[in-house]
């Protein structure tokens, strides 16, 4: 089978072989039409050129005379009868028949001595003087004494010519016979040759235009065939490393991942810090007093033991507090290793009872409107890591905006496929700019130092990829709202 | 500027086959244009003749005999009155050789333009020949 480029290389092939065939035949053809046409001219001339030997041989042996002018001039019989005889050569093919000397060599005129001329409008009077076309090759034949071929508008296809043919007179002068003989018998032959001269003439440039075109396509074709050739080289090569690409972004977005857990874990351990030391402060405070109370006791000697053991209880009871505390925290942040069957209120008041106390603190009021009480299977610890960033989220936005009387509401209810949580703060809402943004990692509206931007993506992981949920953020009139929907499984749809 | 290229093309080609010239117009508007009596061009009568110059790039021709220097034509056997003594140019090698009034002539032989003039006429009627037109005087 041809392919394109060999196919345009086999069309080129031809197009040269053409090319040099028609321009082999284009020499070889013009020399014959050159042959075929002189051998026309040569024969026509001959013949005319016979006529005019004749003529010329009767009409200067005609009379006596030395000089043919002076001879007409003496005996304008002679000249009735010489034109009489030239006219008797006028046929189809010799239209004009007439003789003329120069007179004056100066002069561009010639002198018409006889004319073989019927047409009595076209027919030269006697000494009428004439200029000829080609002045110069008339004066050649009288100089040269040679006879003279001259073509109508110099060339060779022209229909009619002249033979000029020289006649010495007695006396040595030269007057010329004039012939207009016409070429019509051979003319067509002549045309026809020189159409297709010229038809093959036009071939060659334009073989050779189809020639360097066939070049330029073969080119582009090449030039196309060396970037399919490198397209599909690029292609194996790319197929042959796909495998080790995918499994490298893979091992990448891994390392990611947990580079970003890394982080938002070292922000829960911080935060879980801060939570620990608002828990400890009150009972460590407790401790510190009742520590300093028995101590002054001691020292103003007042010792009462059954106040001791009660206050040492208490101290015990406040240290049994602290090492609670820890557990619950320990707890809280270790991750689920499986499914717990809770519902949102129980989750809810594991969150409050750590963060309640700092929540207080601040002077932000806590509203609950608890209207789900179904139990669903979750991994409670990470879906309570969620809620806290939540509210962690709007305590923030709730002091950075200074809200006179802020408040945090925590509300649930359910529907036939989900559980829903809210939380819903009036610290004045997300921008609208960066709604759009706000799950993304590392973006964060919190100032530099207090925010990581992984809470909120954390969290859309933790409720999308392991609860199955879904959390969206919006705006409501006063403040932001997050609302966590959780499915349902079919148990607690008819519970 | 299409607009001005549309007059361009057209007066250009009304200039150009207004005057249109056979080569036997062109031949004797030329010769008309080299003659001169005193310094000054001729004006030229037309009586028939068998190559017209109206159209063409002479214009120096007039409608009364009265205002011409010179007659141009083929035969003036018709010749109003008034014109009868102006010196004549003609398209008729036979009629320059016997009329004494035709000082030149433009015409065929065997397929051959012929252009005489005679010098001695040219002169009897003070017509300067310029030196482009000598070499044609018989």
């Amino acid at each position: 089978m041809f392919n394109k480029i060999i196919f345009s290389r086999f069309l080129t092939f031809v197009t040269v072989l053409l090319l040099a065939a028609t321009l082999v035949f284009y020499v070889f053809f013009s020399k014959t039409k050159d042959e075929i046409v002189t051998s026309f001219e040569r024969t026509g001339v001959e013949e005319v050129e016979e006529i005019s030997n004749n003529i010329a041989h009767y009409i200067l042996n005609s009379n006596g005379a030395l000089n043919l002018h002076k001879a007409l001039v003496e005996t304008p019989t002679q000249r009735e009868v010489l034109e009489r005889f030239l006219a008797t050569f006028q046929t189809q093919k010799i239209q004009n028949i007439f003789i003329v000397d120069k007179p004056d060599s100066e002069s561009i005129l010639f002198r018409v001595l006889l004319d073989g001329g019927q047409e009595k409008s076209d027919k030269f009077q006697f000494e009428e003087l004439f200029e000829p076309e080609a002045a110069a090759s008339w004066e050649e034949v009288i100089r040269f004494r040679e006879p003279k071929v001259i073509y109508q508008k110099d060339r060779v296809d022209a229909l009619w010519a002249t033979l000029l043919y020289p006649m010495i007179q007695k006396d040595g002068r030269v007057a010329i016979l004039a012939l207009d003989f016409s070429k019509k018998h051979y003319q067509k032959v002549v045309s026809s040759l020189l159409g297709l001269e010229t038809f093959l003439k036009a071939m060659v440039p334009f073989l050779l235009f189809i020639f360097f075109i066939m070049m330029i396509v073969i080119r582009i074709d090449k030039e196309r065939e060396k970037e399919k050739v490198k397209a599909q080289k690029a292609l194996e090569e790319l197929n042959l490393t796909l495998e080790e690409r995918v499994a490298d972004e893979v091992e990448k977005n891994r390392q990611k991942d947990q580079q970003l857990i890394q982080q938002s874990r070292l922000a829960s351990m911080g935060e879980m810090i801060s939570m620990i030391a608002h828990q400890w402060r009150q009972p460590l405070s407790a401790i510190s007093s009742t520590v300093q109370g028995l101590h002054l006791k001691l020292s103003l000697k007042k010792f009462d033991e059954a106040l001791f053991i009660e206050k040492l209880s208490d101290v015990n009871r406040y240290a049994q507090y602290l090492s609670q505390t820890i557990d619950d925290f320990r707890q809280f942040f270790k991750p689920s290793k499986a499914k717990d069957e809770v519902s949102l209120e129980e989750v809810i008041e594991k969150v409050l009872g750590i963060i309640r106390i700092s929540l207080e603190n601040k002077q932000i009021t806590l509203i609950m409107d608890f209207q789900s009480h179904a139990h669903l299977m979750t991994y409670a610890n990470e879906l309570m890591q969620v809620l806290l960033n939540l509210i962690k989220n709007a305590e923030d936005s709730l002091i950075e905006n200074h809200v006179i009387k802020p408040w945090i509401k925590i509300s649930t209810s359910k529907n036939d496929t989900n559980l829903i949580l809210e939380v819903s703060d009036n610290g004045g809402g997300i921008p609208e700019s960066v709604m759009a943004r706000i799950f993304d990692p590392y973006f964060s509206t919190k100032a530099k130092k207090d925010g990581t931007g992984l809470g909120l993506y954390m969290s859309q992981k933790i409720v999308e990829e392991h609860c199955n949920g879904v959390l969206r953020a919006s705006n409501s009139s006063q403040g932001a709202v997050f609302t966590i929907l959780l499915p349902r499984c079919a148990e607690q749809k008819e519970e | 500027m299409a607009f001005l290229k549309h007059v361009f093309f057209w007066v250009l080609s009304l200039l150009t086959f207004s005057f249109a010239e056979t080569p036997e117009q062109e031949l004797i508007v030329k010769v008309f244009k080299l003659f001169s009596i005193k310094d000054i061009p001729i004006v030229v009568y037309e009586h028939n003749p068998i190559i017209s110059l109206k159209g063409s790039s002479f214009t120096n021709i007039v409608a009364e005999c009265a205002q011409a220097d010179v007659v141009y034509g083929s035969h003036f056997e018709t010749l109003p009155k008034e014109c009868i003594l102006l010196p004549r140019f003609s398209t008729e090698y036979e009629i320059f050789h016997n009329d004494e009034r035709v000082i030149g002539a433009f015409y065929w032989r065997k397929g051959r333009p012929q252009l005489r003039f005679s010098k001695e006429r040219c002169e009897r009627f003070n017509i300067f020949l310029p030196p482009e037109l000598v070499r044609y005087v018989q």
